[in-house]
């Protein structure tokens, strides 16, 4: 089964320390996040969640959780930013 | 997805919560609406397990509803349960209600109610549709003499039988045939049962004659039809005649023969051996045999044996062979017996005639005729 970050992690070899987590925005529609560590803070405005060593923090309007598993998260809404720490 | 539920919920900490509850949940659209209130979503067969974690959280459940085809299917079957009753058992209905469930027997009083289903059900299918009502009924007048009326209907899923035992006596219902007589003989005793005598004790009768004709005489003198029945007992006579000549010529073997054999197959000859028989006077003996023991080709020899005779004059008195004639007109006499048990009396008598004499020897029988 074709996964795209298998795949991009496959030609970028040459980098370090890509097994943290993997995010991809869509559009600043969707974001979908593997590998995250449990969502910290959820609002219409904020959604801010743990990762390896450090957080993620998404801010934006009308955000909701489309789907929330153990190491998957996937956000929806208008983004308007999205910082890591 | 077959279904999904929704939740709506109050309380705080919800972060926390939802990590916990997604490493063994899976939850979908989840939105913070107030500070204090958040909604998602699981998958229906997860509701039950949700709610149990979630008030075990603290969390009290402000709304609850259930999407999707599962949840409406379970409950429309849950509302609706009567309704699908009623349907099942329309349904059940519709595929049972071509056979006979039930028996009913009405009328009877010596006759047994089990006897007479299980005849039914032995003799008839329990489907409807391939039952013929007139034909149980003749079956059943036919099987059981004790009916003398018999209807069979069937209402719903009950064959009803309704009949009527014989209330007059059995004579009445038979053939009205008269008792004819089976043998030449005297009558013995007559025990008349029903019906007119038309013989009487000591009579001689052919074999043909009526003996009973099948009426009666009513209380107003008119002739009644009824079933003749009687105990006739009866003296038969049977008789064996052997003439005997003093001087007679037989035929004797002389001892010469000669044999002629065929090999047959499927009644064709395809072997054929025959010697020259030049005998004046001659008779002959077939025997047939089987040469193989399987059908595939079934030989067959025929063999014919054909003896010379010869004609000699022999003079015998009566007197030397009487005890020898006499020997064998009784066998003959006794193989017309019917019943060598019941023989009353045995004779014989002599006409002697220029060159011959006649022996007739003569067994008396006792039957008992019906």
């Amino acid at each position: 089964m074709f996964n795209f970050f298998d795949e991009l992690k496959k030609n970028m070899q040459k980098l370090e320390k890509l097994e943290n987590f993997n995010l991809i925005n869509l559009s600043n529609k969707i974001i979908y996040v593997e590998g995250h560590r449990g969502l910290v803070t959820l609002s219409k405005d904020i959604v801010a969640f743990k990762i390896k060593g450090g957080r993620v923090v998404v801010e934006g309007q009308d955000l909701f959780l489309v789907e929330l598993s153990e190491n998957t998260i996937k956000i929806s809404g208008v983004i308007k930013k999205v910082e890591s720490f | 997805m077959l279904g999904e539920t929704y939740f709506l919920i109050k309380g705080l900490n919800v972060e926390k919560n939802l990590n916990v509850l997604a490493k063994e949940i899976p939850i979908y659209e989840i939105r913070r609406i107030e500070k204090n209130l958040t909604s998602f979503k699981v998958p229906y067969k997860w509701r039950g397990q949700t709610k149990k974690k979630l008030e075990g959280l603290g969390y009290n459940i402000v709304e609850e509803k259930n999407y999707g085809f599962l949840p409406k299917f379970l409950q429309i079957f849950l509302n609706f349960g009567a309704i699908f009753a009623i349907l099942l058992a329309f349904i059940l209905y519709f595929f049972q209600s071509p056979y006979i469930l039930q028996y009913e027997i009405l009328g009877t009083n010596t006759l047994s109610e089990k006897e007479i289903v299980e005849f039914i059900k032995d003799n008839f299918s329990q489907n409807k549709n391939n039952l013929t009502l007139s034909d149980i009924e003749n079956s059943l007048y036919q099987n059981f003499s004790e009916i003398s009326f018999v209807s069979v209907i069937v209402k719903g899923q009950t064959l009803i039988v309704n009949l009527k035992e014989k209330l007059l006596p059995e004579e009445i219902y038979g053939e009205f045939s008269p008792i004819y007589s089976n043998f030449d003989g005297k009558i013995k005793e007559i025990n008349l049962i029903s019906g007119i005598s038309q013989v009487s004790v000591g009579e001689y009768v052919n074999k043909g004659d009526v003996l009973v004709e099948p009426f009666y005489l009513d209380s107003e003198g008119n002739l009644q039809k009824v079933e003749a029945d009687a105990e006739i007992t009866m003296e038969v006579y049977r008789s064996a005649e052997i003439t005997h000549f003093d001087t007679r010529i037989e035929r004797v073997r002389t001892g010469d023969f000669c044999v002629m054999d065929e090999i047959k197959l499927f009644g064709l000859t395809i072997y054929e051996n025959s010697s020259n028989c030049d005998f004046a006077l001659s008779e002959s003996v077939v025997e047939n045999r089987d040469l193989v023991k399987n059908n595939l080709l079934p030989f067959k020899l025929q063999r014919t044996i054909i003896y010379e005779l010869e004609e000699k004059v022999v003079n015998e008195s009566f007197e030397s062979a009487k005890e020898k004639i006499i020997e064998n007109a009784r066998e003959i006499a006794l193989e017309n017996c019917q019943d060598c048990a019941t023989i009353i009396d045995e004779f014989f008598t002599i006409n002697h005639q220029s060159g011959s004499t006649t022996l007739k020897y003569t067994i008396v029988e006792e039957i008992l005729q019906k």
